[in-house]
């Protein structure tokens, strides 16, 4: 058998007849299990653009499924692959100028924490939202980002003095 | 109790996707499916991932002033477009038959432009970026120009068509001379190899010969940093967003002979119209590292106003270590990764050995209170009081793997060549020559 790690270990075990069906349930497991935290990791990363968010997520979930068997670590290559794509939007928004359409607003209670997202860079914004909504160490964050954990923690260091700086640095009562 | 910005965030928790929209795209499949047997995959894999290196990186400008006399137009017509394509090894895709990488070199007066493609061999299936994704060449070219091109390849040739006609190559047109007409247009530079045609193409703007020829973005104090000009250590000169790439912020590594482009990780720049541009690169792992002997001084030059680095010399263990170098400039800020492989030429050493007297060592703890961040030879100097300008801080043993960062073990501090204080990363405590003022010390 092949040596992979433990989060892929029951797609490669399935005997083959089963391996269709049984990778898209696990790929069903994967997108219940992973999903809502890769579509809220990149609606922070691409500045509140939610239909940027939702097609750079489906579109990786999408090349995930047409690769499965080839992929080592399912849900670090979504990630990966969601920022890339997620990127290329949006640079290639730039280059073609103002969009025709005008992108959903995000709702009224995130407008002021997309406002503030958006004075940071992109890996900023990720790490800040993998870190600290979905709870993930800099280790972790480091692998779904394909970047170093050192440089993770440049980024969270700085994105947590700029959010500071725009939110707000005093406790509040949680209770 | 939570900080305010921690609350704020909190509230991305309450947002989530529209699920069945997202799902049905899902079983919709990939926008790049209609996959082609694994060979032809790999090759259009590689090819288009070749395009895509090309446009995000590379696009040079006033360097190498040795290359300026072949394509400047000293003698006042406009400057030779010069182009070179050179045969530089396989790629290993894992076939029997790996095309070949091949360099690529685009001079134009102070203008430089180096990448590489790589051979397509024939029937392959290649997937091309879009005419938008094509690189745009760093400078304007004068009308009617006079074309050069070179390759250790057969039949090397110079193309060119409407922005429009890509990828449709037999529209293209073969040429020796840029057009007369001013306007926008795909250069295409090919030649032929055993293993397939060798392709790359750029996206242009010819004007008119009475305007001068102007870089996407002028920088007139053009700093190239002093490359290669530091034996022995390792340089690494950052470059602002359009001083020599008009595309992003870069850094330039060298130590000897070696060069090489490091890793802009992220960026963030205000540009003269008040629009601020960000960009992000998250492949950077990959990168080939630059093999360097333990305990290398590491200098930043270039044009940055502030610099933050996470190491001042490399490593005294063996393996790999990402330097991480946090630069602003006035307009603008970029965090770049600097891939660094130490290979040791002997044994490290066994301990740290102070020089001064048994009697002047003095044991130190941290201050307490809260810690700044980041890791390496800067955690220890900013946490810790006593350190002068100059002072070297290097890691000396390791403990475990040490996780990503190799963040632990002893550190020594080095003043003018002598060995001062020893540091425990974890704890920070160490030991310090009376007098030296590392950690109160």
């Amino acid at each position: 058998m092949r040596p992979l790690s433990s989060d892929v270990q029951a797609i490669a075990e399935v005997p083959l007849a089963e391996e269709r069906t049984t990778e898209a349930h696990d790929f069903d497991a994967l997108f219940r299990e992973a999903g809502a935290g890769v579509f809220r990791t990149l609606y922070a990363y691409t500045g509140g653009r939610r239909d940027i968010a939702e097609e750079a997520m489906a579109e990786a979930f999408a090349r995930a499924l047409a690769r499965s068997g080839t992929i080592r670590d399912p849900v670090a290559w979504i990630y990966r692959t969601a920022f890339r794509l997620a990127n290329e939007e949006l640079r290639s928004e730039r280059r073609r100028g103002p969009v025709a359409h005008d992108p959903e607003a995000p709702p009224p209670e995130l407008i002021g924490l997309i406002d503030a997202l958006r004075r940071l860079s992109p890996n900023q914004r990720a790490a800040i939202v993998l870190r600290y909504v979905l709870d993930l160490d800099a280790a972790e964050v480091a692998r779904r980002m394909g970047i170093a954990a050192p440089t993770v923690r440049v980024h969270l260091h700085r994105a947590r003095k700029r959010l500071r700086e725009l939110l707000g640095a005093e406790e509040v009562d949680d209770a | 109790m939570p900080e305010r910005w921690e609350r704020e965030l909190a509230k991305l928790r309450r947002i989530d996707m529209r699920e069945t929209a997202v799902r049905e795209r899902i079983d919709r499949g990939s926008k790049d499916d209609g996959l082609p047997p694994r060979r032809d995959r790999l090759i259009a894999g590689v090819v288009a991932a070749v395009v895509a290196v090309a446009a995000g990186a590379f696009a040079w400008q006033a360097f190498r002033p040795d290359d300026r006399r072949d394509v400047g137009g000293s003698t006042g017509g406009p400057p030779v477009l010069l182009v070179t394509l050179e045969s530089n090894g396989v790629i290993d895709d894992g076939s029997e038959d790996p095309p070949r990488r091949i360099d690529t070199t685009i001079a134009y007066g102070d203008t430089r432009d180096e990448s590489f493609t790589s051979t397509i061999a024939p029937h392959s299936m290649v997937e091309w970026v879009p005419v938008g994704k094509i690189t745009r060449f760093a400078t304007t070219l004068v009308a009617g120009g006079p074309v050069d091109i070179h390759a250790d390849g057969d039949d090397p040739r110079v193309l060119i068509g409407d922005p429009s006609d890509w990828p449709r190559f037999e529209r293209f047109s073969r040429i020796d001379a840029l057009p007369d007409v001013p306007g926008e247009y795909v250069l295409v530079f090919e030649a032929e190899y055993p293993d397939g045609i060798a392709r790359t193409a750029r996206y242009v703007e010819v004007v008119a010969p009475d305007e001068s020829p102007a870089p996407v973005t002028e920088r007139p104090q053009l700093s190239p940093g002093p490359v290669g000009d530091v034996p022995g250590s390792v340089v690494v000169t950052l470059f602002a967003y359009g001083e020599r790439s008009a595309e992003l912020p870069t850094a330039i590594v060298t130590y000897g002979a070696e060069r090489r482009q490091a890793c802009t990780q992220d960026f963030r720049w205000t540009l003269p119209s008040g629009n601020t541009v960000t960009g992000v690169g998250t492949a950077c792992l990959d990168d080939p590292a630059t093999p360097v002997p333990p305990g290398t001084p590491i200098s930043i030059a270039g044009s940055a106003t502030s610099v933050m680095s996470t190491r001042t010399t490399t490593q005294f263990y063996e393996g790999d270590v990402g330097l991480v170098v946090s630069a602003r400039w006035p307009e603008g800020e970029a965090t770049f990764v600097v891939p660094l492989t130490v290979v040791l030429e002997g044994n490290p050493p066994d301990e740290v050995t102070l020089d001064c007297p048994p009697g002047d060592r003095v044991a130190f703890s941290p201050p307490s209170g809260a810690r700044v961040l980041p890791g390496g030879s800067a955690y220890i100097t900013g946490n810790l009081p006593g350190f002068e300008p100059g002072d070297v801080v290097e890691q000396m043993t390791k403990e475990g793997d040490g996780g990503a960062g190799g963040w632990d073990g002893t550190w020594q501090v080095v003043r003018d060549g002598s060995v001062i204080a020893t540091v425990d990363v974890g704890s920070l405590n160490g030991v310090a020559c009376r007098g030296s003022g590392i950690g109160g010390v």
